[in-house]
């Protein structure tokens, strides 16, 4: 009987050495990667922190205790003032109004662009999906002469169309809507088509929800987009009442002196949306970037 | 597109300082709608408590915005 056995043989033969977990030297990568990582979180997060820390100080200590970052005596004085002195509930309805109809109208077109790019057989199909892409390229302030009067022509400056229509359908959701759903199996398709659905019945059974995390991550996207907006709705409104908040904040700075308290008071209740949208969402979003390949 | 569709459009889409937002409260009503047909309706969607509640407050929204002048806070 023959016994097959690896006790004789030698790998220690001078290849190159595989480095366990739990090795110094994983370790030291490890913690090098979470330094650079705090480093960049610390860089992006401090600001927010400034901004908070400084929106409780008084009005006329933010200058004279620049240096101390944690206010000795907060007080919320500033977001009283703030609120009180200027519409910014109304502001606040509009960005709602703007994100809430951009979003919603941009998740339909998006997902049945992406769809019809993605799944669809049509003539022209690959020139429809270079002219979409080709958007990507151009940059937004070049069309913004044409645009206002284009919207003037229309009447619909001083509308929520006017910025609406614009950022409805862009063209980085549809790319992301198609990307997710090339990764699709067609026999999904086929299967469901078997069943007796017709086109729009495959998309609203069976490829929508299929397709959630990439709406979600799609939703934040569009939704901190628009809720961040400001060149556009500057340009075409000029009415206070039809502000969204970041054009109503950037207004609140006057040319001879500004009210900094109430700014960064303002700013923080400004991001406060974005933070809770993106929480809300996150396990979808996360998931959506890794499904569609897709990036902030 | 109806000549007396874009002026319309254009009437229903400013608000003055103390007007009732009727385009926001359109805009509202209609993502109420999809969003609540597919929570509640469209049983595919699998829709979660987030979903759900989030159609509903776009309900409420709408309603705030419709009857803005008389919202009940003041400033």
């Amino acid at each position: 009987m023959t016994t097959l056995s690896t006790d004789e043989l030698d790998f220690g033969d001078g290849g190159p050495e595989v480095q366990h977990e739990g090795s110094w030297y994983d370790t030291v990568a490890k913690a090098v990667a979470h330094l650079v990582l705090l480093f960049f979180s610390a860089v992006m997060t401090i600001p927010f922190v400034w901004a908070f820390l400084t929106s409780l100080k008084p009005e006329n200590k933010i200058f004279t205790t620049i240096r101390q970052i944690i206010p000795a005596d907060p007080t919320f004085a500033n977001y009283v003032n703030v609120w009180m002195q200027n519409p910014l509930d109304r502001w606040i309805l509009n960005s709602l109004v703007l994100a809430v109809g951009v979003v919603f109208f941009t998740l339909l077109l998006d997902t049945l662009a992406g769809y019809a790019l993605a799944k669809g057989d049509f003539k022209g199909k690959s020139l429809v999906y270079t002219l979409v892409i080709g958007t990507l390229v151009i940059p937004p302030q070049v069309v913004l002469v044409p645009l206002y009067l284009e919207m003037n022509a229309l009447n619909w400056s001083n509308t929520y169309w006017a910025i609406m229509v614009l950022y409805i359908a862009n063209p980085f959701g549809t790319f992301m809507m198609r990307q997710f759903f090339l990764g699709i199996p067609d026999s999904l398709i086929e299967a469901a088509r078997m069943d007796g659905c017709s086109t729009f019945q495959i998309y609203t059974r069976v490829m929508l929800p299929l397709a959630k995390p990439a709406l979600s991550s799609l939703g934040v996207f569009t939704f901190i987009f628009v809720w961040g907006a400001f060149l556009w709705p500057l340009v075409i409104l000029n009415d206070s009442s039809m502000y969204p908040l970041q054009v109503g904040i950037g207004l609140l700075t006057g040319r001879y002196s500004s009210q900094w308290g109430q700014l960064l008071a303002a700013v923080v209740i400004a991001a406060l949306p974005v933070i809770a949208a993106y929480l809300l969402a996150q396990r979808t979003f996360m998931e959506g970037i890794a499904l569609t390949g897709g990036k902030g | 597109m109806a000549p007396w569709l874009l002026p319309l459009a254009g009437k229903l889409g400013y608000a003055g300082k103390n007007e009732p937002v009727v385009g926001g409260a359109l805009v509202f009503f209609v993502a109420a709608a999809g969003v609540l047909y597919l929570s509640f309706v469209r049983d595919e969607m699998d829709a979660g408590p987030v979903m759900k509640i989030g159609g509903l407050l776009l309900l409420g929204m709408a309603l705030l915005a419709f009857f803005w002048p008389m919202r009940p806070w003041p400033h």
